[in-house]
Parts: C-alpha cells; structure tokens; sequence
C-alpha cells in the first residue's frame, strides 16, 4: 500500500515535472501573444475610440469615428474592393499554384531549372515586382503593349493599370508572381508527394482519365492542404496586398480607388491625414473581416474536405 | 566535420547579430551624452539631399561659420510630414532642428513639439519684419514665432524654345492668358499617322500645378480662416479642359510608368515647381526658359517654403538657434538660393538675386520668377496631403474618362470635408 | 495498344510545351528587370524592346554613389538575421510540446497559434506602433526583431508538422538511456530537423529580405533605412528632382535584390519540398 502510494505521488511528480517543462517550451510564445498580439488588439479597440492624432493629442469621443466611417463613402469603396481582391486573389493565387505544382511534379527532364523559374519571381521583393509590373504594363514604353503590337501588328496602347477594364486583370495577373504564390507552390509539391502512389496505379488499370484521375484521386487527397493554403492565401491577401499595392497603385489606390484595399485606407488615414484614431475604427474592420474569412473558410472546409480517417 | 563548420558559422552569425543589436541599442544613449557635455552637434531634419558641392552645402558652411557641429537626417519627401509628427508624438530628440511644412506648424505648436523663438529673435540679427507677406499670415493667430521661412519657391511654366521656334510661334510671356496657352498647346502638338502623339503640346499637372490651375480658375483652394479645402466651379472648368487636352492628345494620360516628358523633349511646355530650374540647368539637350502661370480668372500660384524651427525636446536649443541663425543670415540664404534656385524668404535678400541659377544659361526671363513670388500665396500645402492627393486621384479618373468633372470635384469636396477638423 | 502509346508520348510533350510557357510567364519579369538596368532613361520610357540598344552601367554607378548604399545593406542583414535567428530558435521550441507532449490546454494552445495564425498582422500595426513608440523603439529594427524571438505562429506550425512526423520510438529509446525532455529536444529532434530548419531559414531570410510593410511603418531616418524603403526613396527619384522616377536606377536596384535571394534558393533548394510536411494537417 505505502508503497503504491509513494509510487503514485513519484509519478504525478514527474508528471508535473513533464507538464512544467511543456509550458516553459511554450513560454516564449505565450509572452509573445500577450505582449505583440492581445494587449494591441484590445488597445486597438480602446484608440477606436479615440480622436488621437499622429501627434498624440487624443480625447475620447465614444463610437464617434465608426459612425462617421460608416457614412463614408470613400470606406465603403475600400470594404468593397477589400472583400473582392481577397477572395479573387485567393482563388487565382491557390489555382495558379495547384497547377504549377502539378506540372513540376510530373516527372520530366529539366524539372530543377523548371522548379527555379517558377519560384524565383516569387523571391523578388514586393517592391520592385510593382515597380517591374508598373512598367510592363505601361501606356506609352510597356512590355506588354510592345508585344501585342509586335504580334498583331496594329498599334496598341493600353492603360493597363489605370483603365478601369483592365486594372483588375493587371492585378490579378501580378498576383501569380507573389511570395505567397510561392510559398503556396512548395507545400502544393510536398502535398502531392504524400499521395500514395498505388491509388493512381489501381485508377490506371481502370483505364481512367488523367482529368478522372485528378478529380478522384488528387483533388479529394490534397483537399486539407487546399484549406490550409486558402486560409494562408487569405491572409496574405489582406496582410501582403499593401507591399505590393502602396508601390503599384499609391495609397489612393488609381484608378477612382478602384484598388484602395482597407490597410492602403488605414495607411492613408493614420499617415497622410493624421487620423490614428479613425485608422484603428478601420483596423477594428479589417481585424473582424479576417475573423470571418477565417470562420467561413472552415465552415465550408467541413462540408468538403476529405480526412484520411 | 562540414556540419560541425555549419554550426560554427550559425552561432558565429548569431553573436553578431546580438552584439550589432545590443550596439544599436546602446548607441542613442552615447550620443546623447555627448551632446550633453559638448552641446556641440546639432541635428536637422530635411526632406532633400544637401548639395554635394560643399561651397553650396549651407550645411557644412554652418558648421564652419559657427563650430557647431551640424549633421542632416533626410526624411524622404513622400512621408516627411507623417515621419515628423511621428517623432513628435514620440518626443522623440535625434533632431534639434526640424524644417517644418506649411501644414503642420499650427499643429506642431499646439503639440508643444516646437519652441517659440521670440526671446532669441530679440537678441539676434534675422530681419523677421522683411519677410515676405505670405509668411507672416501663415503664423498670426499662433501667439509667437514657431518657424522661420527657410527659402521661397512657387510653380512656374517651363518652355521649350526649340518647339517653340520650329511652329513658329511667339514664346510665352508672363502676361500669356490661359487661351494663349491652351491654343499654343494644340499648334505644338504632333501626332502620328494612326493618331498616336509624338510630341505633347503640355505635360499632364503635377501634385503641385493642379491647384495652381484650379485657383487661377477661380477657386479659393484653401481658406485660412477655416483651415478648409474650397473648390467648386474652378475645379470643374480646369479638370473639364484637362480631360478635353487629354482626350485630343494634346495632354499625355496618367500612366503608371511616368516619365518627365518635357525633360526627354517629347513635351513642348509643362508647369512644375520653380526648383526645377535648379534641377534642369544646363543639362538638357535643347533651349529652355521660364514664365509665369498664365492667367485665367487670376493670377494664382502656391507659394512653397519650410520653417526652421527648434524641437521642444532638444537638449540643445541654443545651439540649435545659433545655427538657424546663420542659415537664415545673408550668408546661409545666398547659399542655399545658389543651390536650389529658390529665392529667400528675406525680401532684401531675394533682391539680390543669388537664386538666378548660373548653370541654367538658356533661361533668360527671370522676371517670371519674381512676379510668381509676388502672385504666391499659401494654399494646398496648408491641407492634409491625405486631401490632396485624393483630390488629384479623383481628378485624374475623370481625366480618364471614368467620371465627370462635376463628380470628381464634388468626390474630393466630401472626401476633404469629412477629413479635415479631426 | 500503340496508339494509347503515341497519345501517352504526345501527353508527355504537351505538358513539356505548357511547362515551357509558364516558364516563360514566370521568368519573363526578371529578363525585364535585368535588362532595364542597362538602359537609360530615356530609352527605358520611350521604347518597349527588351534589349538595351546601348548598354550602359551607369545605373549600378548611381546607386552607388548617390546612397548610402552599404548601409542599407547593413540594416537589411541585420534585420534579416536578428529575425531569422529569432523565430529558427523560438518556434521550433515552442513547437516541441506541441508536437510530442501531452499537457493539459494543449489543445487550446494550438487553437490559439492556428487562430493568431489568421489575424492579419496589418490590422495590428497601428497600436503595435503607438506601442513601440511609447517605448522608444521606433526608428530602429527592434519593434521587427524582438517580436520573432517570441515565436511566429506560422512557423511554429510547420515545425509542429516536421516533428510530428519524426517517430516516436526515438524519444522512447532516448528516454531509456537517461535523456531528460529537454536532452531529447537538442539529440533527439534537433539533428533530424534539418531540412526543416534549412526550409524555414531560407523561407524567413527571403521574407525579411523582402519586407516592406514593417519597415516603412517604423523607420523614419536614413540612419536605419532598408533596402526595399531605399527602392521606394532612395533609388526612386533622379537626384533633385522628387517627381522623375528614374526607371533604370530601381531597375538595377532591383537587380541587385534578387540576387541574395536566387543564391539562397539555389543553396537551399534541395530542402525546400522535404522540409514542409503536409501529412495530417488536421489532427
């Protein structure tokens, strides 16, 4: 009995011991949450409701900046592209990198300098792909028009980022070339390694198609993968589109604000006009419509994705 | 081995990285005591390189006129005024002298981030009553002396006379009204065969020539009393014409890969600030000269300066002055009008003529500059550039056809009124 | 029989050709960027050919002597080591419980990571910056290194996954020849991670190489200036004049950027695919 009991009491003391030591692991994340994560985003709260200026003369003045901001029209524009540009840019980017990982893992020569071309765009910094696309896409010297008049032989001059029929296609286009593109396209290779290669051999002697094949194999396999890319693609989306826009299309987001994302807003409202206050009522914003991004993203995920057990 | 040698390089890395960190760190402490046993060095921050010539660099002939030791941090002009009231808001003391902007020094003052001079002004030899008008409506109403006008520059017509001789056309005086402008514009535009323009009649306004065009056509653009943006009918009739010139090809579109179209000789005349001249001198491959903004309604262009002024913060506030003191005496100000071609604020200074820049040899008709000086007055740089630049975004989707004239104007009314008075 | 054998080759030919176009898509901005940083000016804004009639270098000479040039590069190392060396070291421990222990709130914990994982750090900054200034941070590249040394959620989520692949049996055996949790942590984990170590490295040097956003919220003066703020500044504008935006000068930066980052890729290619394991992402 004694004994056992003295056993016991050694082991929940070592189990202690082994729970301590997890958490002391965990520390250095836990300081971190509450230090760079909770205490900012209550402070964001509390500055909302705020007149704080960029010079840090502030005064409280209740829920004075989200009435204001709600009768803007210049904030609703903003929301409105921000929903749009997330969830095309989503899409487009997770697309664009399924089907680059596709085509590297399909085992041919050259496949190294193949993998190099495809990532290396994505390594460039933000800025000077911008700076390279504002170029391209230009009015009066681009690449682009240059090769569509080499090609048709009439003389083009499209205003790619400042027409308004054309800006989102540009966009969207410099999308493909970014970090998380990338980034999306190795775990799209290592997912596709993962799959079992017998699955494909056993649809083989069925004589499937290799679009069947994809569809019952690849697709239903990579599925948890695709969630995890879309929820990283969608936060890029809102967190990277102001590397790549503040240089492409200024804080005004040309053409008519046709691509003023919320965080150009935030920039514009916090930096340029001096407004700290109005700025976190639109980071409040931003900071909900993440939220959502991510509760919706799951909430479909349940319904389709496909989970080994 | 190898992996023993990797191991050796990361940790290697890893302390010193630590120890560069921990420098930096430490280096704001050092340097402050230095400043406090010496209150030898003072720091100023402006928003352009000094010249690299140290004969024009007032800077350094500070330094050397008065033994203070002066060292400048350039803010790039694109976030200047957000990085200083960042520094403000922080009380933040690596600069004892800021060059502050025309919107911000009521701001700044009520802030307490910047000191009043009146008690070194009595003492000193800086001529405060002969500055020119402008200046002093700018700081009434503050209840004393925040900042000192540091030069004095405005918008300007700049010309191509090579264009001008191969029409045939009499060059721009600085009596031209804008009818003689917009018709000279349409004569000195050539196009192409499939309807694509070779050689602009003008270039597109800038950030700064906009509002030179809407208040020579009537609209107050900003007003003092208020501190509002106030266009209307003036706005409209000047975007209505620029999106006509633009539509014939006489004006080149926004584009997102600008380039300075009358620089590369492919734009008969273009209005950009008078510091341009300075800029250009003799490096452009053709025959250039100045005018005036032609007249509309009125004679309007925006007067531009900077105000030295003394960081609430600094610890080293007497120093500080002694230095703004040189750089706004007669020497300091020769300099930097030689430099930049911006005339000083001091009006017995300016007669003198130190900012007819040498190097600029084909401009004959400096008359344009002092009858564009005494036409300034201060307006859009007064408004948040926030406002602004909205305003000229909006502008220009009507330009491009995405809008009316009407709407744009009326967008970026809204869009200042809900801005402006936070 | 041989004609499904011609159809497979003519396949293998298709794919080959659609390889070869979207090679071209993705590599044709770096031939841009390349060759533009030999033009000048004015050939760069008036013709759309690829290759510079006249080459000239002048541009790379610009951008040395009209910067600080070396600072930068300075400021940019620094802050992409600091952080680099930061998360490599904090992620990957906080991952270890994560992934081989059992602990009450374990599960809320990684809740947590996912869901932070998800907050868009853009929405964050403006507080994080008022924070940083009450502090005195601003102006300098701690408001960008301090943070990495507690932990990135996204890293330590692919940490997670590495170990979790790791088998089991091996901490068994370490524990039986008398090696503490944290013994096994540094013999055990730490030899076998590896590849994923060198993925993360090399994902976090790029991103920081590369950052922006941070940068151009905190940094005010030259003093502490990075390159890609440099790209938008510095390099941007043709000396003296702040509305000519000198096309080649960003060209040739621009030039310069990438290749650290191409050489990290090439060094750290091999790892890339193996280093991130996807299996069981959700459990």
């Amino acid at each position: 009995m004694i004994m056992e009991k003295e056993s016991s009491k050694t082991a929940k003391k070592k189990k202690l011991m082994n729970h301590l030591t997890a958490y002391a692991f965990c520390a250095p994340w836990m300081i971190g949450f509450i230090c760079f994560t909770l205490f900012p985003i209550a402070f964001l709260f509390a500055v909302s409701l705020t007149n704080r200026k960029l010079n840090g003369v502030s005064q409280f003045i209740g829920l004075a900046n989200y009435v204001n901001m709600f009768q803007s029209a210049t904030f609703w524009n903003s929301f409105r592209v921000t929903l749009l540009f997330t969830v095309v840019m989503m899409i487009v980017t997770t697309i664009w990198a399924v089907i680059m990982a596709l085509l590297l893992n399909y085992r041919q020569r050259l496949n190294g300098i193949f993998q190099f071309c495809y990532f290396l765009p994505s390594v460039i910094p933000t800025v000077a792909l911008a700076y390279t696309f504002r170029t391209i896409f230009g009015k009066e010297a681009g690449l682009l028009n240059g090769l569509i008049t080499g090609l048709t032989g009439k003389n083009v001059m499209v205003n790619w980022l400042y027409d308004s029929r054309t800006v989102y296609v540009a966009l969207f286009f410099i999308t493909l070339f970014t970090y998380n593109t990338g980034q999306m396209m190795l775990i799209f290779r290592s997912g596709l390694n993962d799959v079992p290669r017998e699955l494909y051999e056993a649809c083989e002697i069925d004589g499937a198609s290799p679009l069947k094949k994809f569809l019952k194999i690849t697709l239903p396999m990579i599925s948890p993968i695709i969630l995890f890319n879309a929820v990283m693609g969608c936060i890029s989306a809102l967190n990277g589109s102001f590397a790549l826009l503040y240089p492409l299309t200024g804080e005004n987001g040309d053409p008519n604000g046709m691509s003023q994302v919320l965080s150009l807003l935030i920039y514009k409202e916090a930096f340029s006009n001096m407004k700290v206050g109005y700025a976190c009522a639109m980071s409040v914003i931003l900071f909900l419509v993440a939220c959502c991004f991510g509760i919706g993203i799951f909430a479909i995920s349940k319904k389709i994705v496909y989970y080994e057990n | 081995m190898r992996r023993k040698k990797l191991w050796g390089l990361i940790f290697l890395t890893a302390a010193a990285v630590g120890m560069l960190v921990g420098c930096s760190t430490k280096g704001k402490p050092t340097a402050g005591e230095q400043k406090k046993d010496g209150g030898q060095k003072v720091t100023i921050a402006v928003w352009n390189e000094p010249n690299k010539d140290e004969a024009l660099n007032m800077y350094a002939q500070a330094e050397k006129a008065t033994g203070i030791k002066v060292e400048v941090t350039v803010i790039p002009e694109s976030d200047y005024s957000s990085k200083l009231n960042q520094m403000v808001s922080t009380g933040d003391d690596s600069a004892d002298v800021y060059v502050i902007w025309e919107n911000d020094i009521a701001n700044f003052a009520k802030a307490g981030g910047i000191i009043p001079m009146d008690d070194y002004l009595k003492k000193s030899s800086v001529q405060t009553s002969d500055f020119i008008d402008a200046v002093s409506t700018l700081s009434a109403g503050l209840g004393g002396t925040y900042g000192l006008p540091w030069c004095a520059a405005t918008e300007i017509l700049y010309y191509n006379k090579d264009m001008f001789d191969a029409e045939g056309i009499s060059y721009p005086g600085n009596d031209w009204s804008y009818k003689d402008y917009k018709s000279a514009a349409e004569k000195l535009t050539k196009k192409d065969t499939d309807g694509k323009t070779q050689q602009y009649g003008c270039t597109l306004p800038n950030t700064q020539t906009w509002w030179a065009g809407i208040g020579g056509a009537g609209d107050q653009v900003y007003d003092p009393t208020k501190g509002h943006m106030v266009i209307g009918d003036g706005a409209v009739s000047f975007v209505t014409d620029v999106a006509a010139m633009v539509k014939s090809g006489v004006m080149p579109e926004p584009s997102s890969d600008t380039a300075d179209l009358f620089s590369s000789g492919k734009a008969a005349m273009s209005w950009q600030g008078s510091w341009n001249i300075g800029t250009y001198g003799s490096s452009l491959p053709f025959q250039w000269d100045i005018a005036t903004i032609p007249t509309d309604k009125i004679k309007y262009n925006t007067l531009h300066t900077g105000f030295y002024s003394i960081n609430a913060k600094s610890k080293n506030q007497d120093a500080a002055f002694k230095v703004i003191e040189y750089l706004m005496g007669e020497e300091g100000q020769t300099i930097n009008s030689k430099a930049s071609g911006n005339p000083s604020a001091i009006k017995s200074i300016a007669e003198k003529g130190a900012w007819k820049v040498e190097s600029a040899t084909s401009v004959k008709n400096w008359a344009a500059m002092t009858d564009s000086l005494k036409a300034g007055v201060f307006g859009y740089t007064c408004l948040p550039s926030g406002v602004t630049n909205n305003a000229i975004s909006e502008f220009n989707a009507a330009v491009l056809g995405q809008m009316t004239p009407e709407e744009a104007v009326k967008k970026a009314d809204a869009y200042a009124r809900e801005t402006i008075g936070y | 029989m041989k004609s499904a054998k011609t159809r497979k080759k003519a396949g293998r030919i298709l794919v080959f050709i659609i390889k070869i176009l979207v090679g071209i898509i993705m590599f044709s901005p770096i031939i841009w960027v390349l060759t533009g940083s030999f033009k000048t000016l004015t050939e760069f804004t008036s013709s759309s050919g690829i290759f510079p009639k006249k080459g000239t270098i002048e541009n790379y000479g610009y951008i040395f002597r009209h910067s600080n040039y070396m600072l930068y590069l300075r400021n940019t190392v620094l802050l992409m080591a600091g952080t680099t060396m930061g998360t490599l070291i904090s992620s990957s421990l906080v991952a270890y419980p994560l992934a081989r222990m059992e602990f009450p709130g374990k599960n809320l914990i990684f809740s947590l990571i996912v869901g932070t994982m998800m907050i868009p750090n853009i929405a964050l900054i403006v507080p994080q910056y008022i924070m940083f200034g009450k502090v005195g941070w601003l102006d300098s590249l701690l408001p960008m290194i301090v943070p990495s040394f507690f932990a990135y959620p996204y890293n330590v989520f692919l940490f997670r996954q590495f170990f979790r692949s790791i088998p089991k049996e091996l901490d068994e055996a370490a524990t039986m020849d008398g090696c503490s949790r944290i013994g096994i942590f540094f013999r055990v984990l730490i030899p076998l991670s590896k590849s994923t170590f060198t993925t993360i490295g090399v994902l976090s040097c790029v991103f920081w190489w590369n950052e922006l956003t941070q940068p151009v919220f905190y940094i005010n003066s030259d003093k502490w200036r990075t390159l890609t703020i440099a790209l938008m500044t510095t390099f941007m504008y043709t000396s003296g004049n702040a509305f000519v935006i000198n096309w080649p000068s960003i060209m040739a930066a621009s030039t310069l950027m990438i290749l650290p980052p191409m050489l990290l890729y090439l060094f750290g290619s091999r790892f890339l695919v193996e280093g991130i394991k996807t299996s069981g992402l959700k459990g």
